[in-house]
């Protein structure tokens, strides 16, 4: 008897998958209406541990979902409208080609449409969920509000966009939310914190992006249209939060006032205008913004911290005393300034980032709706200028090209003018989401950083002092040496080890002395030995350091400060020398080093042996990186250098 | 076909009156025909039956000509009487032929393909034939029914006729319009006398029925052919003239009679006077009058709505009441949004263990727009201000992949691992803790012209004995590295291994086939030890009453060498059937064992040297034999196959254990100085540490890169080395504990190379000094190097 034999296939892996033409065949859908429904509620293939066991002993590679998952999607009540939806297409069809067109009239006045209010819930159980999920929402419909109408897009779609999208970045402005923004090559990366969760999007540049032949709009659409949903109502709870009504309201306009104008230039312009209009309070707001956090709680936060410092996105480090202070003053970073955009700039951006920090912002009446003072108000701030500018009206206003303020959000602090000045040469606009730890930092990074922490002045200008960065290239010099002139620096090379060689020779007999002597005289007093050893000392110290000699200057030093105790037995005064402990040559403890690390490696378990290759292909490329960037680095700053001193050198006789 | 006909002839006789030709009686004809509507498609097929009989020939054309003269009488019963005519036609042909003839300036005979016009020419021309009449008139009498009323044989008032004129003619039909008025039949009112009968009945007469005294009225002259002529040139009226077959006379169209013709042949109304453009009567007019025809009162029913109505309109604003009907439906809005988190409640997420999609990678300072310089790619400016920065491309597309990432890709849970490569290198000791061991080179033995396959250290560790493939075997001081003898042999040297006894100064050599012991004396060995070994085998041993089986015997012959063989220092040698590979002593030094890998069931032999005696301790081999080696403690013998390991007690005779090694194809085995482990190299690059009792897994040390030719382990320290066809000797520290749980401590000390490659081989063999921590290696390299 025994037990019931167990079956291949029956249990485990093998019942946990299904091929995705077998879900197909399940649900009863089209391939295109199940994935359709994938997008929709968010079911995604999965990638089995095992694969040939999850295939029933079939090792080709297939779309595999989890069982539960389609089982789940059984008894989507969606299902039923996309076949509402396909019958709605037969008959519509069979009408235009019989020429009904009264039917077909009929049938358009009413299509069926399906709403995914239900799915949103279903996918995103509590408001966080969604929030944190909020990236490629965001990012989506940026996008298509910012894309030009087609056959394919509809109008109503690309209205509602560009309404979610102004009306979240009228929420970030109002909670003053944005943290970080960067400007790529790809496009605007905002990054902001939403109740304590952080979301980044990406606008594109300022043109109308286009769609290439081999992007299928239709999925696009799909995921469009679940992420209005999403956004919506995501938008919705956000208003309420802040108790302001939603759909929002500008002060001073009326409400529906937007809706009827709804040509394509006025909603283009309404969009930047409506962000500089702040939004209506349904009340008067009585609480401060004080009111979050209590700041002495805070202190006892930091001791905790210390202690878990290392652990990596700890909430405890989010909200520690600093970083609140540090927010807090992000937050306000442009209040009382006055920003004048000129027309040539990013308006939608600038206003956006601008207003998020607290700062007023206003363009020429001409270039877009919304402007609320003109450029002749003297207490503008700055002026924000993105083309040269061959006179500068008003003294009592900086002159800025934009990065000023993308840099000074990210740096949360504002940052000298000088170095943005128009027409002037742009300090390197800094990645924020580069992280610190990183193996390379720029030169640029570095002070930013000592600029943070207070160690350099604020105002002072970046090209100004370069001390900083002079210590660092004596380090990198003789590496960058080895590169242009390695033959030269072969030869170099060759020249020190004959040298050591001699040094090693003439150090030899002397030691050979000293012991004698010190054997012959054992017995003197302290303080000769002391003074007499203290050239000694000297030498040996050069010895040691000429060793690992780099420099051919150095060498030569050495060289006659050795010359010098050689002539130290001639005097044949009594004295006892410290013995010098036999050191072994550095290339040999380094090969030993290498060897025992090369026999250490072998014996590293199978198991871990791979992930090891990996990783120590990882580590090698990343040095390899750093090492590559800081070389690149420092030529070019030679080469600067150089052009700058040629420049000179031809300007002087021309003077 | 028969309109197309009809027009075919109207053009004929249209081309007739112009052209002025004599033929007005086929004209008038056509007429007649046309004329009469209910004739024209009889007529037509008429025709055709002439068509096809065209195509017969010529003569049953002319034949046919008679028959269509008759048409206008007799057509109706022409189907039936066809059979008759056709031997009518026979009879007639002759006749026909003659007239034919008559006729020929008459006619114009190259119009005769024109069946219709010709034959009916010729029918009227006054040609004759009375036989054919006669018959005719008989057959037609039979047949003739009410319809020949209807039929129009056109006799005119011969007498009349003949003598007026055509304007006669035209003012007696001005002078009856009445007549014609009343009378809607389209019988013609025939002004011959003859009444309603067939001309042609009057065809064989000269006269033309009766007048009214009863004489005969003669048919009017016609002229001959060149009268016709003549009449064509004199006359002007010519073509307008035609000939009334029913008075016989000629008539001279009016205009008016013309002007019907023309317009008959532009298909147009036939009456002159007929207006196309009279002005339109309205007859069914739409406008309504201002008194009504009839003066009756409207009926009631018309202003009360109909039953049917009031139900129907009953059931509507019932079911617009009920809200089944909507008219003022709103449109829904397709996005509504409200407090869709509003209760808190948590419901459960519908998607089983959700992997959240990895987010979008951020940028680092290299995608700025305006970067530090050294992320550009050399020579590249940044654009100097923001305006410049053109847009991305491929935004759309990123989105886009993104999108396909998100519904496509298959997602897994990956651990990340955030430590280092150094992490996971393992904490060993430094290896200067472990010494001895050998690092440097310390001698190089040169002298050998081949390869050295095998190198043996005598027991006392004063000598080493080599055997190479250029067929020496060569003695070595190791303290100086100086070659102290060298033995030519016959053949290359597969293997030598001093014998362990302290007592015996013996080397044991392979040569092919044979293993030879040999007493390799030199001036620094010990005398007394040579004496010995020299005195030993100077006799053979008494065997006694043994004898040897004969399975041995086959195998074995052990023999005293020759005299100049024992110059030489040969002690002893013996023979076997096939050749060894291998000899390998007891350690008590009596015993030894050979290795014949192609001996099948007697690939392993023992043998004593004492007795001379040896052994099959097998039965039944499994598997090529690789090597064997003895027990360093106890009477045990490792037998090595290529994927097994059999540990036999030679004592009891039976096997302990069969091991299956870890590895693919072994090539040597090492057996720990404790006994409690051995070593066992692979040519699949594995090196795997065993223990006796093979509780655990083995011990798996992959050190090298290719296959491991051969492993050793010291006899005194921790040490074992082991030597692949890579050139690396690598030597390893294995401390065995006596606590039996705990692992052996194996780390590996040092990497050894030196040895260059030949042939893809490199070290070939390799021992441990007895009691010194120095490695021998013998390489392909034709060296022996010492390693201190």
């Amino acid at each position: 008897m025994g037990a019931k034999r167990k079956k291949k296939g029956e249990s485990g892996e093998a019942t946990k998958y299904i091929t995705r033409n077998a879900a197909v065949k399940k649900l009863q859908l089209s391939l295109k209406d199940f994935r359709r429904l994938c997008i929709l509620k968010g079911i995604y293939p999965r990638e089995p541990n095992h694969r040939r066991k999850a295939q029933k002993g079939d090792s080709r590679i297939k779309t595999l979902f989890l069982v539960k998952d389609i089982r789940y999607l059984l008894h989507e009540p969606i299902i039923w409208k996309f076949r509402e939806l396909r019958t709605f297409l037969i008959k519509t069809s069979k009408a235009k080609a019989r020429k009904e067109r009264d039917k077909v009239e009929n049938l358009y006045k009413n299509p069926p449409f399906y709403r995914l209010d239900h799915i949103v819930q279903e996918r995103y159980p509590t408001f966080v969920d969604a929030l944190q999920d909020l990236d490629d929402p965001l990012t989506l419909c940026v996008l298509f509000s910012k894309m030009a109408r087609t056959w394919r897009i509809q109008d109503v779609m690309l209205h509602i966009c560009r309404r979610l999208t102004v009306e979240f970045m009228h929420y970030v402005i109002e909670t003053q939310g944005l943290r970080k923004a960067f400007i790529s090559v790809k496009g605007y990366y905002y990054q902001v914190e939403v109740m304590g969760q952080t979301i980044t999007w990406i606008a594109p540049h300022p043109f109308t992006p286009l769609p290439t032949t081999d992007v299928d709009l239709r999925v696009m659409t799909v995921f469009l249209d679940f992420y209005i949903t999403l956004l919506g109502f995501v938008n919705f709870r956000l208003y309420h939060s802040l108790n302001i009504h939603y759909p929002p309201k500008l002060q001073g306009m009326k409400r529906g006032e937007e809706e009827e104008e709804a040509s394509e230039s006025s909603i283009v312009s309404g969009r930047v205008a409506s962000l500089n209009i702040p939004l209506q309070r349904n009340k008067v707001d009585d609480n401060d913004e004080e009111g979050g956090i209590d700041m002495h709680l805070l202190i006892t936060f930091e001791v905790v911290r210390q202690g878990v410092e290392r652990s990596p996105g700890c909430l405890l480090a989010h909200g520690s005393r600093e970083e609140q202070q540090k927010k807090k003053k992000q937050q306000s970073l442009f209040k009382g300034l006055k920003f004048f955009l000129n027309r040539e700039t990013n308006l939608e951006s600038l206003t956006f980032v601008i207003r998020s920090c607290m700062g007023e912002v206003s363009w020429q009446s001409s270039t877009a709706e919304g402007s609320t003072f003109l450029e002749t108000d003297e207490a503008i701030t700055h002026q924000i200028v993105d083309r040269p500018m061959h006179q500068q009206n008003y003294l009592s206003r900086y002159y800025i090209q934009p990065q000023w303020v993308y840099d000074c959000v990210n740096a949360r602090l504002l940052l000298p003018v000088q170095d943005y000045f128009p027409g002037v040469n742009l300090p390197a606009h800094l990645s924020p989401f580069e992280k610190e730890n990183d193996l390379y930092i720029p030169p640029e990074k570095k002070l930013l950083m000592a600029r943070q922490k207070g160690e350099v002045p604020i105002d002072l200008p970046q090209k100004m002092e370069d001390s900083d960065e002079d210590n660092e290239k004596e380090v990198y010099d003789w590496k960058k040496m080895k590169r242009l002139k390695t033959k030269e620096f072969k030869a170099k090379k060759r020249a020190m080890k004959e040298k050591e060689m001699e040094n090693e020779k003439v150090n030899k007999p002397m030691e050979e002395g000293k012991e004698t002597e010190e054997v012959s005289k054992p017995m003197e007093e302290g303080k000769e030995t002391e003074e007499v050893s203290k050239p000694m000392e000297e030498g040996k110290e050069t010895g040691e350091v000429s060793k690992p000699m780099e420099e051919g200057k150095e060498t030569g030093k050495v060289s006659k400060e050795v010359s010098k105790p050689a002539k130290i037995p001639l005097r044949k005064k009594m004295r006892v020398i410290r013995g010098n402990v036999a050191q072994p040559k550095p290339a040999v403890i380094e090969s030993q080093e290498r060897e025992e690390k090369m026999l250490a490696v072998m014996m590293i378990p199978k198991k871990k042996k791979r992930l090891y290759k990996i990783l120590n292909r990882k580590e090698k490329r990343q040095t390899a990186k750093v090492k590559r960037l800081t070389e690149k680095r420092n030529l070019l700053e030679e080469q600067k250098k150089k052009d700058k001193a040629n420049k000179l050198a031809g300007s002087v006789p021309e003077k | 076909m028969s309109e197309k006909r009809k027009r075919e002839e109207i053009s004929d006789s249209q081309k007739d009156i112009l052209s002025g030709d004599g033929e007005k009686v086929n004209y008038m004809v056509n007429i007649n025909t046309d004329d009469d509507g209910d004739s024209s498609n009889s007529e037509g097929s008429d025709i055709d039956d002439d068509d096809i009989e065209d195509v017969s020939g010529d003569e049953a054309e002319e034949s046919d000509d008679g028959e269509v003269d008759s048409l206008d009488g007799d057509y109706t019963f022409d189907d039936n009487e066809e059979e008759g005519e056709d031997d009518d036609e026979e009879e007639e042909k002759d006749d026909n032929e003659e007239r034919e003839d008559d006729n020929d300036d008459k006619n114009e005979t190259e119009n005769k393909t024109k069946v219709k016009v010709d034959a009916k020419g010729d029918g009227d021309s006054g040609i004759d034939d009375p036989s054919q009449e006669k018959l005719k008139i008989s057959k037609s009498k039979k047949n003739l029914s009410g319809k020949l009323s209807g039929l129009r044989l056109q006799t005119t008032k011969a007498d009349n006729v003949a003598s007026k004129q055509e304007n006669q003619n035209s003012s007696q039909d001005l002078g009856k319009p009445d007549e014609y008025a009343e009378d809607s039949s389209d019988e013609e009112d025939l002004r011959n006398t003859i009444g309603n009968v067939p001309v042609k009945w009057y065809d064989e007469y000269p006269h033309l029925g009766y007048d009214l005294e009863g004489k005969q009225i003669i048919k009017p002259k016609r002229g001959d052919t060149l009268d016709n002529f003549l009449n064509r040139l004199e006359n002007p009226d010519f073509d307008r003239t035609v000939f009334d077959k029913q008075t016989g006379q000629d008539v001279r169209l009016s205009d008016e009679d013309l002007a019907t013709v023309k317009s008959l042949m532009t298909n147009r109304v036939p009456s002159a006077d007929y207006d196309y453009y009279a002005p339109w009567v309205d007859h069914f007019t739409h406008e309504v009058m201002e008194m009504p025809l009839t003066g009756r009162t409207e009926s009631k029913k018309s202003f009360v709505p109909p039953k049917y109505e009031a139900t129907y309109v009953a059931k509507r604003a019932e079911q617009i009441r009920r809200g089944l009907i909507q008219y003022t439906k709103k449109k829904e809005e397709r996005y509504r949004y409200y407090n869709l988190w509003s209760d808190a409640e948590r419901t459960k997420r519908g998607i089983s263990n959700h992997l959240p999609a990895p987010k979008i990678r951020l940028p680092g300072h290299g995608e700025s727009y305006n970067p530090p310089i050294e992320y550009l790619p050399l020579g590249a400016e940044p654009p100097d201000c923001l305006r410049r920065v053109p847009g991305w491309k491929s935004f759309v597309k990123d989105r886009w992949e993104r999108c396909l990432d998100l519904y496509c890709a298959p997602r897994q849970q990956v651990m990340r691992v955030t430590a280092s490569a150094k992490d996971l290198i393992p904490e060993l000791p430094k290896p200067q803790d472990l010494r001895p061991f050998p690092t440097v080179e310390g001698l190089i033995f040169r002298g050998h012209r081949s390869i050295i396959r095998s190198i043996s250290i005598h027991p006392l560790g004063k000598f080493l004995a080599s055997g190479s493939d250029d067929q020496t075997v060569k003695i070595w001081e190791i303290s100086t590295g100086r070659c102290l003898r060298s033995f030519d042999v016959e053949a290359a040297v597969k293997c030598v291994a001093w014998n362990p006894s302290n007592k015996l100064f013996l080397l044991g050599i392979v040569l092919e086939s044979k293993v030879i012991f040999m007493n390799p004396e030199t001036y620094l060995t010990d005398k007394v030890v040579v004496q010995q070994t020299n005195s030993v085998f100077k006799e053979e041993p008494d065997q006694g009453d043994y004898i040897q089986p004969e399975r041995v015997k086959t195998a074995v012959t052990w023999r005293k060498p020759t005299g100049d063989e024992w110059a030489k220092g040969y002690r002893v040698v013996v023979d076997h059937f096939r050749s060894v590979k291998q000899i390998v002593w007891h350690k008590q030094g009596d015993y030894f064992a050979t290795v014949i890998p192609e001996g099948d069931h007697r690939s392993v032999l023992m043998h004593q040297l004492s007795r001379w005696r040896s052994q099959v301790p097998f039965n039944k081999c499994k598997g090529r034999v690789q090597t064997v080696q003895f027990h360093p403690k106890l009477p045990f013998l490792f037998v090595v196959t290529q994927g097994h390991i059999r540990v036999y007690n030679l004592q009891k005779q039976r096997m302990l254990k069969k091991v299956q090694a870890n590895s693919r194809w072994i090539s040597s085995i090492a057996i720990h100085p404790g006994g409690e482990h051995f070593l066992i190299g692979g040519y699949d690059r594995k090196l795997n540490w065993f223990e006796m009792e093979c509780t655990r897994r083995p011990h798996l040390l992959r050190y090298h890169r290719t296959a491991v030719r051969s492993v050793a382990f010291h006899r005194k320290y921790p040490l074992f080395a082991s030597a692949a066809d890579e050139g690396r000797v690598i030597i390893s520290h294995g401390m065995v504990y006596n606590d039996w749980l705990k692992d052996p401590f194996l780390v590996p000390v040092k990497e050894l190379k030196g040895h260059s490659k030949f042939e893809d081989y490199c070290v070939l063999d390799l021992t441990w000094h007895p009691y010194e921590p120095y490695l021998f290696t013998a390489g392909a390299d034709s060296t022996i190097r010492l390693w201190h």
